[in-house]
C-alpha cells in the first residue's frame, strides 16, 4: 500500500471505529500513589495543582493551574538515563519520536498474580511467546492498575516491604540483552518488582533495560482492553530537557473485534 | 491479516511512514505568555534535582519539576475558557479525540512580512480549493515559521509600545472554525492558539472564545510544522491526563507520509 493509503486507510478506521484508541493512562490526581524506597533512596513528592484563576479576578475569562510533580509518578516512562547503568544513553528528550512507537505483545499474569503478589516473570514466559517483534513493547497485565488510586493496596507494604510483582533477574537480563522489544510495561508502580532492592542485581529491569539502551513504562491502565498481540502503542512522555524520565500519555491503535 | 494497524506498522517499519515531532524542548528558557498586571501570571519550568547517582539515590538520576499548565508545546481542554465551562477537561477527553487527521495551512511568507498576520476565511476557503475540505474529527495547524523563535523568548512574544505581535486568525476565521468546520481543533507554533493583539479583536481572544466554547480543542507551540504535507498527516496528541486539567504540556506526533 503507498503510505499515503496507509494513513489515509487509518483515518478511515479510526473515524468508522474499525480501529479503536484505547487510554492506558491513569488520571494524575493528588491521589497518584508515589513509590516509598527505603534508605537511602530520597523519595519525590507527590502531586500538587494550584489554581492560577477560575474565571475570577485573577482571569475573568479562564481557569487554569500551574502543577508540581516529579518525572516518575503516575503513568510514566523511564528514559535510559535515569539508571546508572544507561548514564551515557538518552535522556528523555532525546529520544526519536520513531521511538516511542511499536507492536505490542501482551503478556497476562493475573491470575498467576492473584495468588502471589510477588509474582516473578521468568525467562521461560517471555521465551512461550515466540519470535518478539522488533521494535515492539512487552506489557505485563497483572490487574493491579484496578487498585492505582487505592494507595495502600497499590504498594501492599508489610513488615517486609512492598509485595508487588515483577521480573526476575534473569528474565530481564533476557529482555534487555536477548529480545528485539525496545521497551517494557507494567501496571505497577515501577517497572521491578515491589522486592527488588533483594534481587541480584538490586532492580534488575532498571539496571538491564535501561543500561541496554531501552525504555520502561509504569503505572500503566486499561491493559484488560488490549488484544494479546496487533496493537500499536504510543507513549508519549513530555520532552523534558535532559530529564530522566516524564509522567506519559499512553495510548494503543487496536483493531475492533 | 493485514488491517490499518499492522499496515502502519509495516509502513513505519519499512521508513514509508515517518514519525515527525511536533513538540518544542521544554526547560527553565520555554518562554510563558505575559498576562495584564493584577492577574496571576503562569510560572514556568523549573525542577529540582532529587538525585544523580550520587548518596541521594546512588544507582539513579530523576528530577521534581513545577509547571504551569499552558507552558511549552501545549494543549487547551475547553474548560480553559469561561465559554468552554462545564465542558472536557484534559482528563475526561475522550482517547479516540487523541487521534485525527491533519491539514496544515503555510503562511511563513506572509508573517515575515507582517507579524500580525491574520489567518482569514478567505484563506480557508482557498486552502480548501486546493487540498480540499478541512477533515472531519481532524485538525488545522497553521505553519508561520515561528517557532523559530521559540529558543528566544522576546522574539517568540514579539513585544513592543503597542503590545505583542505574533499571527493568529481573524474573530471570523475563528467563529467559522469553531461553529462551521468539522474540525475537532486548531494548532498554532506561536505562544497561543489567538493573535498577540488579540486582546483588541471582537470578541477577545477569539480561538479561545469561540473554538473551547464549542467544545473543540487548541494545541500552541507546535514546531516542525514544515516537515508536514499540506494534507495526508495524521496527528497524535498527548497531553498528560491530569485531574480536572484546563490544559497541559504535551507530547505532539505525526505520522507523515515519507516523501
Amino acid at each position: 500500500m503507498p503510505s499515503e493509503s496507509v494513513l489515509e486507510a487509518l483515518a478511515g478506521a479510526l473515524a468508522d471505529g474499525s480501529v479503536r484508541t484505547i487510554e492506558l493512562s491513569h488520571p494524575i490526581t493528588t491521589e497518584t500513589p508515589m513509590i516509598d524506597l527505603p534508605e537511602p533512596f530520597r523519595n519525590a513528592p507527590g502531586w500538587s495543582l494550584d489554581q492560577l484563576s477560575c474565571y475570577d479576578d485573577q482571569g475573568p475569562w479562564f481557569y487554569w493551574n500551574s502543577f508540581s510533580g516529579s518525572e516518575h509518578m503516575g503513568t510514566h516512562f523511564d528514559a535510559p538515563i535515569h539508571w546508572i547503568t544507561g548514564r551515557d544513553g538518552e535522556n528523555v528528550a532525546q529520544i526519536p519520536p520513531s521511538k516511542l512507537i511499536g507492536p505490542i505483545v501482551l503478556l497476562d499474569r493475573t491470575q498467576e498474580v492473584a495468588a502471589d503478589a510477588d509474582y516473578l516473570l521468568e525467562v521461560d514466559d517471555v521465551r512461550a511467546l515466540g519470535p518478539l517483534p522488533e521494535s515492539g513493547w512487552l506489557l505485563l497485565r497483572t490487574g493491579w492498575g484496578a487498585r492505582h488510586l487505592e494507595g495502600a493496596a497499590f504498594l501492599n507494604q508489610d513488615e517486609q516491604g512492598p509485595h508487588w510483582p515483577g521480573v526476575s533477574a534473569e528474565c530481564a537480563r533476557f529482555i534487555a540483552e536477548e529480545t528485539p522489544l525496545r521497551g517494557y510495561g507494567t501496571e505497577q508502580i515501577g517497572i521491578d518488582a515491589g522486592l527488588a532492592y533483594e534481587l541480584d542485581p538490586p532492580y534488575p529491569m532498571h539496571h538491564f533495560l535501561l543500561g541496554a539502551g531501552k525504555y520502561g513504562l509504569a503505572s500503566l491502565n486499561g491493559l484488560d482492553e488490549l488484544p494479546q498481540t496487533g496493537g500499536l502503542l504510543i507513549a508519549a512522555p513530555l520532552r523534558i530537557e535532559g530529564g530522566s524520565g516524564s509522567p506519559a500519555r499512553v495510548i494503543a491503535l487496536v483493531p475492533a473485534d | 491479516m493485514e488491517n490499518a494497524v499492522t499496515a502502519l506498522l509495516s509502513a513505519l517499519a519499512s521508513g514509508d511512514v515517518k514519525v515527525v515531532d511536533l513538540t518544542q524542548l521544554l526547560n527553565e528558557a520555554t518562554p510563558t505568555v505575559e498576562l495584564p498586571q493584577g492577574w496571576t501570571q503562569i510560572p514556568g519550568f523549573t525542577r529540582r534535582e532529587l538525585s544523580n547517582y550520587d548518596d541521594r539515590g546512588p544507582v539513579s538520576y530523576k528530577n521534581a519539576f513545577d509547571v504551569g499548565e499552558h507552558v511549552g508545546t501545549h494543549f487547551d481542554a475547553p474548560v480553559h475558557w469561561i465559554t468552554g465551562r462545564g465542558g472536557d477537561d484534559v482528563a475526561t477527553i475522550a482517547p479516540e479525540r487523541l487521534v485525527g487527521p491533519a491539514v496544515v495551512i503555510d503562511k511563513t511568507s506572509e508573517v515575515e512580512r507582517d507579524s500580525d498576520y491574520a489567518l482569514t476565511l478567505d484563506d480557508i476557503r482557498e486552502f480548501e480549493n486546493e487540498h480540499g475540505a478541512l477533515p472531519a474529527g481532524g485538525w488545522l495547524l497553521f505553519r508561520t515559521g515561528w517557532s523559530s523563535r521559540s529558543g528566544d523568548g522576546e522574539a517568540y512574544l514579539n513585544k513592543d509600545e503597542s503590545g505583542a505581535h505574533w499571527p493568529g486568525p481573524t474573530a471570523e476565521c475563528a467563529r467559522w472554525l469553531a461553529e462551521e468546520s468539522d474540525l475537532i481543533g486548531f494548532g498554532t507554533e506561536c505562544i497561543g492558539t489567538d493573535a498577540g493583539a488579540a486582546h483588541t479583536f471582537d470578541p477577545p481572544f477569539p480561538v479561545h472564545n469561540l473554538l473551547l466554547g464549542a467544545g473543540k480543542y487548541g494545541l500552541a507551540s507546535l514546531t516542525n510544522l514544515d516537515q508536514l504535507p499540506a494534507a495526508g498527516s495524521l496527528l497524535v496528541t498527548a497531553p498528560l491526563k491530569i485531574e480536572a486539567g484546563s490544559g497541559s504540556p504535551m507530547r505532539a506526533l505525526a505520522f507523515v507520509p515519507a516523501a
